[in-house]
Parts: C-alpha cells; sequence; structure tokens
C-alpha cells in the first residue's frame, strides 16, 4: 500500500480528504469509484420516495446518502444533507422539505462531474504511479 | 495478538473505509463484513469474535436490535452519522462511538481504547475469584463455586452448592464480566457454568437438581460447547 502524492481539487474539501486517506490513493480512488457508480442510484431512490410524497423513506435515505458525500470530499452537501434530514423529523408534511431537497439535488448535480473528473485524475495518477 | 473483528453496515464505502482502516492497523482479523443484522446474526451466534463496527440505523433489524439477541457481548464500537444514540450507547455499554466520517487517527484511538480495555479484562480474566456486592458488603466468590446465575427483575442470584448471593445488577452486565470460557447464556434470564451441567433433555439443562431452560435459538451453541463423544 504505497502512498502517492496527490492533491485533490480545490472545490472539494482537500484538508478532509487529506485526513481521511492520509496518501492512499489507491483507497481513494475505490471510494471515489463506488461513490459516482453509487450516488446516481441513491439519488433515484430519493427521488422515487419524494414523489410518493412520504417524509419517512426520504429521510431514511438522505441518512445513508449523506456520509458518502463526505467520504469524496463534499462536507458542504453532507451539511445540507443533515438539515434535510432534520427537517424530515420535524414534519411529515412533503412540501415543507421541497426547497431543501431540491436545492441539495441541484449541488449535487453540479458537484457530480467534479467527482467524476476526480476520479479520472486518481486512476490516471495511480497509473503513472505504477 | 490479533483481534476478531466483524463489520456490520449497511452502507458500501462505509464498509470499505472501516475494511481498510482495519487493513492499516495491522493487528485486526477481519471475519465478516456484512451490510445487515440479520446476515450478521448468523454469523454471530455461531462464532465468537473481539471487535463489533455496528452501524445503527439500518434497513431491517437496527445495530441495537443485533446486540439485544448477542448471548456475548464482544467490543462494540458504533460507526454512525448521527450523535443521537449516546444514551443506548452508553446503556449498551459500548465501548467507543465513531461519527462517520471519521480519520484514520480517531479510528487508531478508538482500537487502543478498546484493546487497552481487552487487557484489562485479560488480566481479570486470569483470576480465579471476583467480588460481589451483597447485603451491604462485598462478597468473594471463586467462579468455580458458581452453578448458575439467575435474572430476577433488576436483581441477580449467583447460585452456589450451598446457598445464593442476590446483587443488584443486570444479567446484561453480568454477562460481561464472567469468564466466557466457563459461563455461558442459555436463556434471557440463566447464565450457567458449562462445568457444572449434570444433564440436558430437549430444551433444558440440569444443574444441582435445578432445571434451567434453554432458549431455542441457543440450543446449537449449547450443543456446540459442550463435548459430546
Amino acid at each position: 500500500m504505497n502512498n502517492i502524492p496527490f492533491s485533490f481539487d480545490k472545490r472539494l474539501d482537500s484538508e478532509f480528504l487529506q485526513s481521511m486517506y492520509e496518501g492512499d490513493m489507491e483507497h481513494a480512488t475505490t471510494i471515489f469509484s463506488m461513490f459516482v457508480d453509487m450516488a446516481p442510484g441513491f439519488v433515484k431512490d430519493i427521488d422515487e420516495s419524494f414523489a410518493l410524497g412520504t417524509i419517512e423513506p426520504v429521510r431514511s435515505q438522505v441518512h445513508k446518502l449523506k456520509p458518502t458525500f463526505s467520504f469524496v470530499g463534499l462536507t458542504q452537501l453532507a451539511k445540507k444533507a443533515e438539515v434535510l434530514e432534520e427537517r424530515c423529523k420535524e414534519t411529515s408534511d412533503i412540501s415543507d422539505i421541497k426547497d431543501l431537497y431540491n436545492e441539495l439535488k441541484s449541488n449535487y448535480a453540479q458537484s457530480f462531474p467534479i467527482i467524476e473528473k476526480e476520479l479520472e485524475r486518481l486512476k490516471n495518477q495511480i497509473n503513472e504511479c505504477v | 495478538m490479533k483481534f476478531k473483528c466483524v463489520i456490520v453496515d449497511d452502507e458500501p464505502m462505509a464498509r470499505s473505509f472501516l475494511e481498510r482502516y482495519c487493513e492499516k492497523q495491522g493487528n485486526m482479523e477481519m471475519m465478516g463484513s456484512f451490510s445487515d443484522a440479520e446476515t450478521a446474526f448468523n454469523y454471530l451466534r455461531y462464532n465468537e469474535i473481539d471487535i463489533l463496527f455496528l452501524d445503527v440505523e439500518m434497513p431491517g433489524e437496527n445495530g441495537f436490535g443485533l446486540l439485544d439477541k448477542l448471548l456475548y457481548m464482544p467490543k462494540v464500537i458504533l460507526t454512525t452519522s448521527k450523535t443521537d444514540y449516546a444514551f443506548d450507547a452508553f446503556q449498551y455499554n459500548v465501548s467507543d462511538y465513531l461519527k462517520k466520517p471519521f480519520s484514520f487517527n480517531r479510528f487508531q484511538e478508538s482500537i487502543n481504547k478498546v484493546t487497552e480495555a481487552n487487557n484489562k479484562v485479560t488480566d481479570e480474566a486470569t483470576k480465579e475469584d471476583f467480588f460481589i456486592k451483597t447485603e451491604g458488603k462485598f462478597i468473594r466468590l471463586n467462579y468455580q463455586d458458581i452453578l448458575y446465575i439467575e435474572s430476577v427483575g433488576d436483581y441477580v442470584k449467583y447460585f452456589t452448592d450451598s446457598k445464593f448471593y442476590l446483587t443488584h445488577s443486570t444479567l446484561k452486565a453480568v454477562e460481561e464480566k464472567m469468564k466466557t470460557k466457563y459461563f455461558m447464556k442459555v436463556h434471557r434470564s440463566y447464565i450457567v457454568n458449562l462445568n457444572k451441567i449434570k444433564d440436558i433433555q430437549d430444551n433444558s439443562i440440569v444443574i444441582n437438581g435445578k432445571v434451567i431452560p434453554i432458549s431455542k435459538s441457543m440450543k446449537p451453541e449449547v450443543m456446540g460447547r459442550i463435548t459430546v463423544v
């Protein structure tokens, strides 16, 4: 498990990412790859629950998604997910969380290409070091 | 010494982090990584481990539900993205509480805490006796003098050949302190000294004339821990 020097994109919480991975870029690649594979499915599940209008499945799925944002350095998004999760506990009316959810989705949609690009950079960096 | 550990978390990235951290730690032996409590229970009911990394909120049964079903208590490190479970964590006597996401440094702190505590328990386990508080004083009991322990409301009774001692405690708390080599919880109300079993019939054990029920779920483990020629 060799440590590989790597500077994360400034739009991500690079200090946090360094503390999580400590130069273990193979693992960073694994996690970023898992995020790219799985996050769209998670968001689709939340969309479907949201469309059904029941709060608890939305809360539960946001709870699951929340730490995955942090794992790829989207710590601000994780905080927004936490706010949304808390709001879900306070209301049974789906319209009360609509704005928060749309904001989260919009931020996620903007951030996803950054993660995809970062994954490519990680893969390239590892290939260069092999 | 390697610590046998198991991960239970429905979130694959969280499991991946823990698996990697355990690998980096070096003294951990990964016995299993499960995405739900039910599958984990099927493993843990037949396999004793040292450290359980446990998420709380999972589809199906939650982490505390799994702990309720376990008949021995490994060192438990809760791994959750919420801090709402502090009271439950205290109630279940968990060793540490890691809020996701956590760094490798924080993971190491947690492991050090658990392994230091484990060393103390190992020291205790080499002793042949222990004290209980009963009737306003501390009484020394030898492990091998105890036949079985029965839970009675907020109290437990330690039965020896000649008498019993009543002390304010729970069976769960007692179970953690007893040497697992000799003692086993066979029912929600009973821990028995395996060396004192006279016979086993259907779903009961007889010790010193006392018939003690065995939980249906525990029967295979009981049979697994006695020597049948």
